[in-house]
């Protein structure tokens, strides 16, 4: 309303028109993630009453609500890049730290919302590499070329990790009690998330061929980013996941001994034990091929929309 | 009445093609027991959708019973150890002696309300069976179906109007005014997200197919342990390992 209907004309000099309203794009991204949210409300209060309530993440609903939610991301980058590159050298910095904690804050969110897929029984699948490819690199990618920061990957890594672990932590420390059954064990404070994937690792590669490679084509540039993220991630997730399946894992730290109410006691993941998805070894290996082809869409995609982000100025 | 005129009007009647419709079966469960020393009247109505609330009521005609703790168990197997927290049921101001109040039902099955009764002599417990199965699927009233296509509307409307303004301004200099090439930019952006809200739009019809016209199959005709659920939570899938 300012930017539009205020006498300031310099702000209207760096905004966009929609629908006769003038305003940064980031801003009305961001309206619109709102709007999503909204939408979800009363979608998502039908869907309990016609489907009863919700015992997984991804449903209709949810996802309207997560369109909302990083809409309302992507609407923040936007703003923050729209400052950044209009920014004078000094204030550069600080809109650069922003612009990248909110980046990992995607990713985080991003993470969250595949959960369901992602548990320690589930990460000697290839979906499991699949779906963390799905989305994790293109984010960390885009932001990183449009941030033109060394070591933004990491960053964004390093904020997600943080984020996990704070919860692993932290949340151990609240009572809690199960108020719905069935309860298949007694549980007696919050449980976190688990230890949190070591994206930090495939991040600091990413980061240091970007770094080499910013003469080289985009589309190269992309591939060869995807292929490092992927092959970095399979070899450091993989033993990791060996590792929390071990009774070393099992305390505070590690948190593979926290497990919710509703686990039952004979699946995979509370005997410590992998879950195979695959008949055989080509069934695996055709999904690797599969987890591979997406990381490097996904990187291509992040180098290409990190450059056309790095003209970004209202 | 002879034979004949009788047998022409059963004919009739038989034939008569007018729809009957009758109630043939309540969900409902009543049970008149005792819990401890107090008697308990009590009725439980299992929720139409799973997971759903069901609503408990109990009577205590001796009316000597002061509070009553509510909580759902399945009524076998290794749900069956560890209760959740129970709920208070609560007095009714109107008639002293109902207590209501509502549990949540998270599967399909064979379940029981465990009811805990307290008062003036002492304590005593009573389990009621309570089978859940999926009923319905409640349709979308004209009202909300109207709001959320308007939300709908908006959503697909908004997107384009930005993108299309994202395309044609976001890269523009401070103060510089849009040319022809930013202007077809714009639209060509409004265009490619015409296409992509109409996928969008549509996608979920084959859902819709599935699941809006009755209750969900993977809700009734597979058993509980392979509902597609959290698979770290009921191991879905997981015997396979």
């Amino acid at each position: 309303m300012t930017t539009t209907f205020g006498p300031d004309r310099s702000l209207r000099d760096v905004s966009v028109r929609v629908w006769g309203l003038r305003a940064p794009a980031g801003a009305f991204i961001s309206a619109w993630g709102g709007l999503a949210m909204l939408a979800s409300a009363p979608f998502d209060d039908w869907w309990h009453n016609a489907y009863g309530l919700d015992v997984r993440i991804v449903s209709p609903p949810h996802m309207v609500l997560a369109a909302g939610f990083f809409g309302i991301e992507l609407g923040t980058i936007m703003l923050l890049l729209a400052f950044m590159n209009r920014a004078p050298a000094s204030a550069e910095r600080t809109l650069q730290s922003l612009f990248l904690y909110v980046g990992g804050m995607a990713v985080s969110e991003s993470l969250l919302l595949k959960m369901e897929y992602i548990s320690r029984s589930d990460m000697h699948n290839a979906l499991f590499y699949t779906v963390v490819s799905l989305g994790t690199p293109l984010i960390l990618i885009a932001v990183a070329v449009a941030a033109r920061r060394r070591w933004a990957c990491t960053i964004m890594a390093g904020v997600y990790t943080a984020f996990g672990v704070g919860f692993l932590w932290l949340l151990p420390l609240f009572p809690a009690e199960p108020k719905l059954g069935p309860v298949y064990r007694p549980v007696t404070h919050f449980i976190p998330w688990e230890f949190p994937l070591l994206l930090i690792v495939p991040a600091v590669v990413v980061d240091l061929l970007l770094q080499r490679t910013v003469e080289w084509r985009p589309i190269a540039r992309g591939v060869i980013a995807g292929i490092a993220f992927l092959a970095s991630f399979v070899a450091v997730q993989w033993p990791f996941a060996d590792f929390l399946m071990a009774p070393l894992a099992r305390n505070r730290f590690f948190g593979a001994h926290y497990m919710d109410f509703n686990t039952l006691p004979d699946s995979s993941y509370a005997r410590n034990v992998f879950f195979s998805r695959h008949a055989d070894a080509a069934q695996f290996w055709r999904g690797m091929l599969v987890a591979l082809l997406v990381s490097c869409v996904m990187a291509a995609v992040g180098v290409q929309a990190g450059r056309l982000m790095q003209k970004v100025r209202r | 009445m002879n034979g004949r005129p009788a047998l022409v009007l059963a004919t009739v009647i038989a034939c008569w093609p007018a729809g009957v419709r009758a109630h043939v079966g309540s969900p409902d469960i009543f049970l008149d027991a005792p819990a401890g020393p107090y008697r308990l009247l009590v009725t439980v109505r299992p929720p139409s959708a799973v997971p759903g609330v069901a609503d408990v009521e109990i009577l205590t005609p001796g009316g000597d019973v002061d509070t009553i703790r509510i909580v759902p168990l399945p009524l076998t197997g290794p749900g069956a150890q560890f209760a959740p927290t129970p709920d208070v049921a609560t007095r009714s101001d109107a008639d002293p002696k109902l207590f209501t109040g509502h549990l949540w039902m998270m599967s399909a099955g064979a379940w029981q309300v465990r009811i805990a009764a307290a008062g003036a002599r002492g304590e005593g417990t009573l389990s009621v069976p309570v089978p859940t199965l999926p009923q319905t699927t409640l349709a979308m009233k004209a009202a909300l179906r109207g709001v959320l296509g308007v939300f709908l509307l908006l959503l697909c409307a908004g997107a384009i109007a930005i993108a299309s303004a994202f395309a044609r301004e976001a890269t523009l200099e401070d103060g510089e005014q849009p040319g022809k090439r930013h202007i077809v930019r714009g639209r060509i952006a409004g265009v490619a997200s015409v296409c992509q809200n109409s996928v969008t739009a549509v996608e979920p019809a084959p859902r819709e197919c599935t699941t809006g016209a009755g209750p969900s199959l993977t809700k009734i005709d597979c058993p509980c342990a392979l509902w597609p659920v959290t698979t770290r939570r009921n191991g879905l899938g997981m015997a396979m390992s």
